[in-house]
């Protein structure tokens, strides 16, 4: 090891919070059932509940948050994958679709994937808002509209465009799309003096990155509301018409065995568990689906990659992760026609690399030994906008927890053959030696023409091809017609009155962005409006 | 093609088995039933292949310690001593992975090890005819490559738990870092 970087004196906010008083109870360690009353439950500590607990908690509502995750914070943050995927991530980072297709990274901790992500901020495109309003009636949802509340949670989060040099392995974008003439943007980063290390995924260790986990939930804690974390909601508490809280059990550190059971009576609950848990729980609660819609529509962002070898170090496993981006390829071909998508590079940590990479023996290794030369370009394939394209469906598995189905169909393997070959054009045009598309059966290639033309002889078999999701949207869809959607506008459950959902997992289709500021703009709209209601 | 039009498949209930994220596996019951036997029948070997390993059986030890270092090659050690200390941790960190992942899937890996640890489909399906302990690397990675290209996504999904559980938890190692692949994190003090 030859990095001499030290991370060090960095107080632990969250901890100092705790020893001066803030309310807060650990699943694991439970020795009795637990039971408390509150006038908002919100299940769930990401981009949506912790966005909304703070509204409410500073309109001075009684709020307790749930969280199946740990808590883990800077000083647990020691900037190693090893530890981090078993602890952060949902399933401990075995997440997938029902078929194996997918790989999907969500994260599982106080702070939910904001804890995690790689920290880019973007607005929900003028488009996506357009189109929501137009196929899928939303109300409130049009640019004027929306541009207040991002606004408002862009200073909350101190986010704003990325002010420093990007890393060589975000540069690929910029030169190559400089080259080749394609559109390239600096991304906004909601981080407040970050050091600029490159360790996002495994949580912040500086404090710098404005997640929920320094944020909003400090916000709620200090205005008195209490976290429950390592607490899985189980079922929601359903009397008649009227939902009033959850009930679920404490989780031992492994995450899976049960400790106590738990009950939050709530004069209202406002799920914020994301895509996948959030259609999950309500299943497990069996709440009322007439029209069968809960679950439907979850979409991925799925995310092809290519991998370029370059002549000088890269280094990709260093400095701010997502820093530039391409859209070139977002809108061109319009919104409803052939599958748009956004051009950005992930992290190059070595656990990461390996596993997703494919591979195996010595071209495996052979890889691994340039690392610090490589580059993975990935393409966020933009799902949900036409008929051809209707997402995944989450349901049951046999031990209670969610899972999802989801088709890569004929219209996403265009789209992911398509992206394979514009990436590669611009790994290429960037100065990459040779590239290769993630799929099992890919060689590096020298030539841009051999490089294309692998790819058009590949098999576009799943788990041959390898494509990741990073984003689970949808799956709780909104909606004015109960008979295809199930939340209104406002985040409200069409059938059930006590229950608002306010997460990514209402949205109708993928954003086409990365989409945390999404998430928090529309929360802290519906938030805002019910902690009025609730107060009148 | 979807797995649901594999006609050898079809009407039978898939292993979904995610390893980072990846689902994987094969049709364990229909598998068994192949050979004649499911694998409620195998005899329930549930010694443990090393005191501190909490997940792992010997049977799953013994067919890791088959595919690593196949999968490994190259960047694997060769030397027998540091191999068998490489393998024991690597072992310890599969284990460690397992244990914090959902209930199901820890059946699922379990289930595929059964099958594979099955004599007639370690040789039919696996293409493997020496017993895991007397494979070679070459017998290894003949299997591998039969996975890989199978017509079969459970297979394929096999394939991929099979060589992403040893390259995530060899790389996420610090200890298998040598700077060709990787300078290290930063050092990490907490406050």
């Amino acid at each position: 090891m030859s990095n001499k970087t030290i991370v060090k004196d960095i107080p632990d906010i969250f901890r100092q919070g705790m020893a001066n008083g803030w309310v807060t109870y650990n699943g694991a360690t439970l020795e009795q059932p637990l039971h408390l009353d509150c006038d908002v439950l919100v299940i769930g500590t990401g981009a949506g509940g912790g966005t909304a607990a703070e509204i409410f908690a500073q309109q001075g509502l009684k709020v307790v948050m749930l969280e199946e995750g740990p808590l883990q914070t800077s000083n647990d943050f020691d900037m190693q994958e090893k530890k981090a995927y078993s602890s952060l991530y949902q399933e401990g980072l075995t997440r997938g679709t029902a078929d194996g297709a997918f790989t999907i990274m969500q994260g599982r901790t106080v702070g939910g994937s904001t804890t995690v992500n790689w920290t880019a901020s973007f607005r929900t495109p003028d488009q996506t808002l357009e189109h929501w309003t137009r196929e899928h009636g939303l109300k409130g949802f049009s640019k004027a509209e929306m541009a207040p509340w991002f606004e408002k949670m862009e200073q909350r989060l101190n986010i704003s465009k990325w002010k420093m040099l990007p890393n060589a392995n975000n540069s690929v974008i910029s030169k190559g799309c400089e080259k080749l003439g394609y559109d390239w943007q600096i991304i906004p980063r909601n981080v407040n003096g970050c050091w600029n290390l490159g360790y996002c995924g495994t949580g912040c260790p500086t404090n710098a990155k404005q997640s929920m986990l320094v944020t909003t939930i400090p916000g709620a804690l200090q205005q008195g509301a209490e976290l429950v974390y390592r607490a899985r909601a189980d079922k929601l508490i359903i009397e008649g018409d009227q939902v009033r809280g959850v009930v679920g059990y404490g989780l031992a550190e492994n995450g899976i065995d049960r400790t106590q059971s738990l009950q939050v009576r709530a004069r209202h609950t406002v799920m914020a568990c994301g895509g996948i848990n959030g259609p999950g729980l309500l299943l497990r609660s069996d709440a009322p689906d007439p029209h069968q819609r809960i679950g439907k529509r979850t979409f991925l962002h799925p995310v092809p990659a290519t991998l370029g070898d370059f002549p000088e170090r890269i280094d990709g496993y260093y400095g701010a992760p997502q820093s530039v981006y391409s859209d070139h390829f977002q809108w061109r071909d319009g919104v409803t026609g052939p599958v748009g998508f956004k051009l950005e590079v992930p992290p190059m940590h070595p656990g990461f690399v390996a596993s997703i990479g494919m591979l195996h023996g010595q071209a495996h290794s052979d890889q691994m030994n340039r690392l610090p030369h490589l580059n993975m370009m990935i393409a966020l394939l933009r799902d949900g906008f036409v008929e051809a394209s209707q997402g995944g469906e989450v349901f049951l598995r046999d031990d209670g927890i969610p899972g999802i189905r989801y088709e890569i169909n004929e219209y996403l393997r265009e789209g992911i053959v398509r992206a394979w070959k514009t990436m590669t054009e611009i790994q290429f045009a960037a100065g990459a030696q040779s590239v290769r598309p993630v799929h099992s059966m890919s060689r590096y290639t020298t030539s841009l023409g051999a490089a294309l033309q692998q790819i058009d002889e590949l098999d576009m078999d799943i788990n041959k091809m390898r494509v990741g999701s990073a984003h689970v949207m949808g799956g709780c869809g909104m909606g004015e017609d109960p008979r295809s959607s199930v939340v209104d506008s406002m985040g409200k459950f069409h059938h059930l009155d006590g229950l608002h959902i306010m997460d990514g997992s209402t949205f109708p289709t993928s954003i086409g962005a990365n989409p945390q500021l999404s998430i928090y703009g529309m929360v802290a709209k519906q938030a805002t409006a019910l902690a009025q209601q609730l107060q009148g | 093609m979807h797995p649901n039009q594999d006609p050898a498949f079809a009407r039978r209930s898939f292993l979904k088995l995610g390893v980072v994220g990846s689902s994987v596996l094969a049709g364990a019951g229909m598998l068994g039933s192949l050979q004649g036997c499911s694998s409620h029948t195998i005899e329930d070997d549930t010694t443990r292949a090393f005191h501190s390993l909490s997940y792992l059986r010997q049977k799953d030890a013994i067919i890791l310690s088959a595919v690593a270092p196949a999968v490994l090659q190259g960047n694997f050690p060769t030397d027998p001593g540091t191999r068998q200390q490489k393998l024991d941790a690597l072992l310890q960190d599969i284990d460690q992975f397992l244990i914090h992942t959902t209930p199901q899937t820890q059946k699922q890996v379990h289930e595929l090890f059964d099958l594979l640890y099955l004599a007639p489909f370690r040789v039919l399906a696996a293409g493997v005819w020496p017993s895991w302990q007397e494979a070679g690397e070459a017998d290894v990675l003949a299997f591998l490559e039969r996975w890989q290209t199978s017509r079969f996504n459970t297979l394929r999904q096999g394939y991929v738990l099979l060589t992403q559980l040893p390259t995530l938890m060899y790389y996420d190692q610090p200890d298998n870092w040598t700077d060709a692949i990787y300078p290290g994190p930063p050092q990490h003090i907490p406050s």
